[in-house]
């Protein structure tokens, strides 16, 4: 089972954000090719995945489930627990690519829904009289691979922080937009879409309200009656 | 999947006892390290030493590009004297084997260059992103057309052959892409899959370039890996290509077969025994074969 849990967290690293179907077909032939049960159902599979985080934690990476407020799916998702200015310094990647990273990211964090248009993305770049900046075709493809890797989160025409820019840079995008990302009041995690109240527009998770208001009706920041609808 | 053992034909393990006998030019530290431990020894590199996440996740971010990591970058992030810069390289070394199931083999040729080789196989194509699954089905065709040409091809003879399974590599193609020539004689060759040599030019031939098996391909795909794949992709059952085998593993292991006839040598010719209509690769099939990858 070594051997299995090794080459799963080395798919989980190659691909860094993955759906339970993507898991699954990943699993299947690995249990297989090395005779082992495979763990089923979320529970094994969560307590199979706990197993392999608790040895790397040591070396600042995670294993961690999330829950995508946008796309409502799950992800398990490997990132870096302490993220330096330079994480993005892809072996890969020109100095203007990581550029065009940071570009990305704050167009989308500094946006009020925490979104931008599909066609924004390479549109009104400004790379700072860079001698070389990339390609349209290039920024496609790059911003392709940073929302497979869960960097971003495409749904419908808008491009998202995906579930691994929340984990892994919850701390630059709390220091850096904290006009646009603030912490949900109810656990102090980041809250960038999610639910606002009607009255006071204060952000908090569907579910962490959801719960407060199990034996609440009133808004836990301006205490006035909750009106807005907790199903989507 | 079992027969791996002739990959590191090649490579060397870069074990902790190589990396200290360091046979680079260099500042003469090794000789005060070496006074140093007569007198008092070093202790060991903690396990919790606080720059071996550092130099680990250095590694890690560059496993997916595939291109060789130099010791030199660990050894500056390491920092400290050489003593330590070695032992703290050989500590990672032992986590990523333990941990991730990586090992890190030393390139032949100076400039002590590394590659991260995985202790298992994929297991399916899932492992790989969608972006590396066409890629890594392009380099399987090749190295499989190349293994069956005893290990060393002519790139026009790879192209010729490649243009038979409707691949042309100065144009986009659906499935595999565009810039097949440059991924080919660049990305591959960088990443150690492919080497690729000049023919020495004489008065009487054009220069030609060659290619064969990188050392990141004889470590990381064994024999059996290729002729499982080589089966699909020809339409023959594994056992029609048993004769490239015993070749292949001749050229890997000469002293044991010292006594075949010299008839057993002889290669497939691909151009002539199979015909386009044979090869021709639709995308559906080319999206298959990446299933056989693993």
């Amino acid at each position: 089972m070594d051997k299995v849990r090794r080459a799963f967290l080395r798919a989980c690293i190659n691909h860094s954000c993955l759906t339970y179907d993507l898991i699954d077909e990943i699993l299947t032939p690995l249990c297989e090719m090395h005779k082992v049960t495979k763990p089923n159902g979320t529970e094994e599979i969560k307590s199979f995945v706990a197993e392999i985080e608790q040895t790397i934690k040591e070396f600042h990476q995670a294993l961690t489930f999330i829950k995508h407020p946008v796309s409502g799916q799950d992800y398990l998702v490997y990132y870096l627990t302490d993220p330096t200015p330079d994480i993005h310094l892809h072996p890969n990647l020109t100095a203007e690519e990581c550029q065009y990273f940071s570009i990305l990211l704050d167009k989308v964090a500094n946006n009020e829904e925490c979104k931008c248009l599909w066609n924004m993305a390479y549109s009104g770049i400004d790379f700072k009289n860079s001698a070389k900046p990339p390609k349209k075709m290039r920024m496609q493809e790059l911003l392709n691979e940073w929302i497979d890797s869960g960097y971003f989160l495409e749904d419908g025409d808008y491009i998202y922080l995906g579930p691994r820019s929340i984990l892994e840079l919850e701390f630059y995008l709390r220091t850096n937009y904290s006009e646009t990302i603030k912490e949900c009041m109810l656990c102090r995690h980041l809250v960038l879409w999610d639910i606002k109240c009607s009255e006071c527009d204060i952000k908090l998770h569907r579910n962490c309200i959801r719960k407060y208001l199990r034996t609440r009706s009133n808004c836990p920041s301006c205490n006035k009656q909750w009106n807005t609808r907790l199903s989507v | 999947m079992a027969s791996r053992t002739r990959n590191t034909r090649r490579t060397q393990n870069v074990a902790a006892s190589q990396i200290e006998d360091d046979d680079e030019p260099g500042p003469s530290t090794r000789r005060s390290a070496g006074r140093g431990r007569r007198s008092t020894p070093q202790p060991e590199v903690e396990r919790r030493d606080e720059k071996l996440p550092a130099i680990l996740n250095y590694i890690l971010r560059h496993i997916a590009s595939k291109v060789p990591i130099k010791m030199s970058q660990l050894q500056q992030l390491s920092g400290g004297n050489n003593n330590e810069q070695n032992q703290r390289v050989a500590a990672v070394m032992e986590l990523l084997k333990e941990h991730y199931g990586i090992e890190l083999k030393q390139l032949p040729g100076p400039g002590k260059r590394l590659i991260c080789i995985a202790d298992s196989p994929i297991a399916s194509a899932y492992e790989l992103t969608k972006q590396q699954r066409p890629v890594y089905t392009l380099l399987y065709i090749i190295l499989t057309f190349i293994f069956m040409r005893q290990n060393v091809v002519e790139d026009e003879q790879l192209f010729r052959f490649l243009n038979l399974m409707n691949i042309d590599v100065n144009e986009t193609h659906s499935y595999f892409g565009e810039n097949l020539k440059k991924l080919i004689e660049e990305t591959f060759v960088k990443q150690m899959y492919l080497k690729r040599e000049r023919q020495p030019i004489t008065s009487f031939s054009e220069p030609k370039i060659q290619l064969s098996w990188g050392p990141r391909a004889e470590a990381e795909i064994s024999f059996d890996d290729i002729i499982a794949f080589s089966a699909k992709l020809f339409r023959e059952d594994p056992s029609f290509f048993d004769q490239q085998l015993n070749m292949a593993r001749r050229l890997a292991n000469p002293e044991a077969y010292t006594q075949r006839t010299p008839s057993e040598t002889s290669s497939v010719d691909l151009d002539k025994d199979w015909t386009e209509q044979d090869l021709d690769l639709s995308d559906v099939e080319a999206s298959q074969l990446e299933n056989e990858l693993g």
